[in-house]
């Protein structure tokens, strides 16, 4: 299967501004009073969430449960929830990374990545030239030869469209070495790409 | 032999099939369910923990037993007996 690379199709970024991450972080103090009120960003995550579980899992059913568990460690652990400046969606994104990480320790199972067709699209957009043309098996096989850390930074970035300091915060590592992580990953993409046309 | 398998999905999940995975109500029962387990375990523990003080201070402030006098330091004879037995023979010897 091939598929051409549009550069013309690019998503919009959903990121929002630090007046929305302030109320925001009220609502949370709110949640920590009055637990009926975490619905707000239950209803306002769920998707997201569960977007990002089923994309490391690949399962429905454990997708829900996982989802599930997230946001029910979220709640327990309001209280210790402090403002660092990111969306409370990125707290969600550390827990669901964690409840993921122990699902695979658990159950001792193969990690998965199971990518979007679209949105796979838009990645391979950020790791070749324009108006190329790639075999996407190829390529996914390439993107074996990478290492785990590197496809979960590419994926925070191109998929969830999280911003450096989401990122660090999601990962639990500096924004500069967030930066610097994706940045190698595109170039080892790029690198893996270049190869088959050479 | 890679640690990850990637795969590449044709059709994307549509919004109501997520949705019909959401439910609220079931996460704020388990919640008040785990808040109450909580609850009883601090509440075991505070027990354990008055009762464990409560047998320390037992032990500690237990009132000493009086000691018993050894028979060295305190050698004393009883004898009314023989002061009786005096009076009666001065008496007979009176009498």
């Amino acid at each position: 299967m091939r598929i051409t690379i549009d550069h013309k199709i690019i998503e919009a970024r959903k990121h929002i501004s630090q007046e929305e991450i302030r109320i925001e972080f009220e609502t949370v103090k709110q949640a920590v009073k009055n637990p009926a009120k975490f619905q707000i960003l239950y209803d306002r995550y769920f998707t997201a969430i569960f977007n990002y579980i089923f994309r490391r899992i690949d399962d429905e059913e454990i997708t829900a449960d996982l989802t599930s568990q997230t946001f029910l460690k979220a709640l327990k652990n309001l209280r210790k929830y402090s403002f660092k400046g990111v969306p409370f969606s990125a707290w969600l994104y550390r827990i669901a990374s964690n409840e993921v990480n122990r699902h695979y320790q658990q159950t001792n199972k193969k990690m998965v990545f199971s990518f979007d067709e679209r949105e796979f699209e838009h990645l391979i957009e950020q790791g070749v030239e324009e108006e190329s043309a790639y075999d996407i098996d190829y390529v996914i096989r390439q993107m074996h030869m990478m290492c785990e850390s590197d496809i979960e930074a590419l994926e925070l970035r191109f998929f969830e469209s999280k911003s450096f300091a989401e990122m660090a915060f999601i990962l639990e590592i500096t924004e500069a070495n967030a930066k610097m992580r994706t940045y190698r990953a595109i170039e080892k993409l790029r690198n893996l790409l270049k190869r088959r046309k050479g | 032999m890679t640690k990850f398998d990637i795969r590449l999905r044709r059709s994307r999940f549509t919004q109501t099939r997520i949705e019909s995975h959401k439910n609220y109500q079931s996460l704020m029962e388990r919640h008040y369910e785990s808040s109450k387990k909580k609850t009883r375990g601090v509440m075991v523990l505070v027990i354990l923990l008055i009762l464990t003080i409560a047998i320390l201070v037992a032990v500690f402030n237990n009132p000493k037993e009086p000691k018993q006098e050894s028979p060295k330091e305190n050698m004393s004879f009883d004898i009314s007996h023989y002061q009786s037995e005096t009076m009666e023979i001065e008496a007979f010897y009176k009498g």
